[in-house]
């Protein structure tokens, strides 16, 4: 699994900080939009690319990437 | 009626890994008054499991919070589950209002949704209908706080926690539901493996065998859930195998001495069992998504095909 974040197309509403259970975002105050910066952290539960109003945010699912940074 | 509640409440923990359809843990979906609540009392939204719904309650009395509390259908699963399942949607939230007739009962527009349902509810339907919508905290017991503090959170009370008092709950449910899975196969393993069967005397392998595994899933599941978070790596095949290098050639020195043979064959067995209830667990986690499990069972199986080489291989050799 992968999380992407298209930065250009993020509104700044902060609901992927506000569903995100594992803390994978953070909000940058100056460019007024969220970042990625836990990727590996992301449960795939799909709470931040179902709220995002600014549809920036897509998971793609992908079973050997990443596949032993995620594990340990 | 409480000490019957409590009894419901600790069966349902339990089974709750095997999502038998036959039980009844459903509370009836509706908008509940907590306290005496005005037309101004926030709406907190929950799923309509019992232990849910009771903990919630509960809770919210605790924090002598006054409030419109709207069960929804869920068909009887936590808010975590039945969002990821699908059985917590906009959709269903929009109909339970709507059957509840909650704009009657309130003069105000804000829902409170418990943050994990988020991964089911699409906010953006809610405020289509009409509703603004926020994604309250994970734990009930910090909507205190998160009301007292205009509903803005803290990252303490928006990132999931797995304490040791769920990690022994979910032990407990992991437990009976790997039981439940496994007991039946070593029995018939050891049914299959011996042509004869039950005609040999049932202390040659029911003791040794069933018996032992029984024990050993309560053992080593307990130990396994309350040092969980302890144990370093992410993977709960990882966690299990590392756990495993002391606790299994310890175990398998005292119950396999009879042969050097037994006591390889011992420590082979025991850590195929260490690894499968460790990478199970996985599931019974808040804090492990499916992606991730995939990975760990194909940890899993890989070392599975090994041991079971070596203990095939192993008596042959000598």
């Amino acid at each position: 699994m992968v999380i992407h974040l298209n930065e250009k197309l993020c509104v700044g509403c902060q609901l992927c900080l506000e569903v995100c259970p594992t803390g994978c975002f953070e909000f940058d105050e100056q460019a007024k939009k969220a970042r990625l910066i836990l990727p590996l952290s992301c449960l795939d539960c799909k709470a931040c690319e179902l709220n995002c109003e600014g549809n920036a945010i897509k998971i793609e699912k992908s079973l050997f990437q990443n596949f032993f940074a995620q594990l340990i | 009626m409480e000490l019957l509640n409590t009894l419901k409440e600790l069966i349902s923990i339990s089974i709750a890994g095997l999502a038998f359809p036959g039980f009844n843990f459903h509370v009836k979906p509706g908008l509940y008054p907590i306290g005496n609540p005005s037309k101004e009392a926030p709406i907190l939204i929950t799923s309509n499991y019992f232990v849910t719904y009771k903990r919630v309650t509960a809770s919210l009395k605790k924090q002598a919070i006054i409030a419109w509390l709207l069960v929804v259908d869920t068909k009887g699963v936590n808010v975590w589950c039945s969002a990821a399942g699908r059985n917590f949607t906009a959709e269903k939230v929009i109909s339970q209002i709507t059957k509840s007739n909650l704009s009657k009962s309130v003069s105000h527009s804000r829902l409170i949704l418990p943050q994990l349902s988020a991964a089911g509810i699409d906010h953006m339907k809610l405020k289509q209908e009409g509703w603004d919508a926020k994604f309250g905290p994970i734990d009930i017991n910090d909507i205190g706080e998160y009301l007292s503090n205009n509903c803005k959170k803290n990252p303490a009370i928006s990132q999931v926690r797995f304490p040791v008092q769920k990690r022994i709950e979910n032990t407990i449910s992991h437990n009976v539901f790997i039981t439940l899975i496994l007991l039946p196969l070593v029995l018939l393993i050891n049914i299959l493996a011996n042509p004869i069967g039950f005609l040999r005397p049932w202390s040659e392998w029911l003791l040794p065998n069933v018996l032992f595994l029984f024990v050993y899933i309560w053992v080593f599941g307990l130990l396994y859930g309350i040092t969980y978070s302890r144990i370093p790596f992410r993977s709960g095949f990882l966690k299990g195998l590392l756990i495993s290098i002391p606790f299994v050639p310890l175990c398998s020195f005292i119950f396999f001495n009879e042969t050097t043979l037994d006591f390889i064959l011992g420590i082979g067995t025991l850590f195929l069992y260490s690894t499968v209830i460790s990478t199970d667990f996985d599931g019974f986690t808040p804090i492990v998504g499916m992606d991730f499990f995939e990975k760990d069972l194909i940890l899993l199986a890989l070392s599975s095909v090994i041991i079971v080489l070596i203990v095939i291989i192993a008596p042959l050799i000598g």
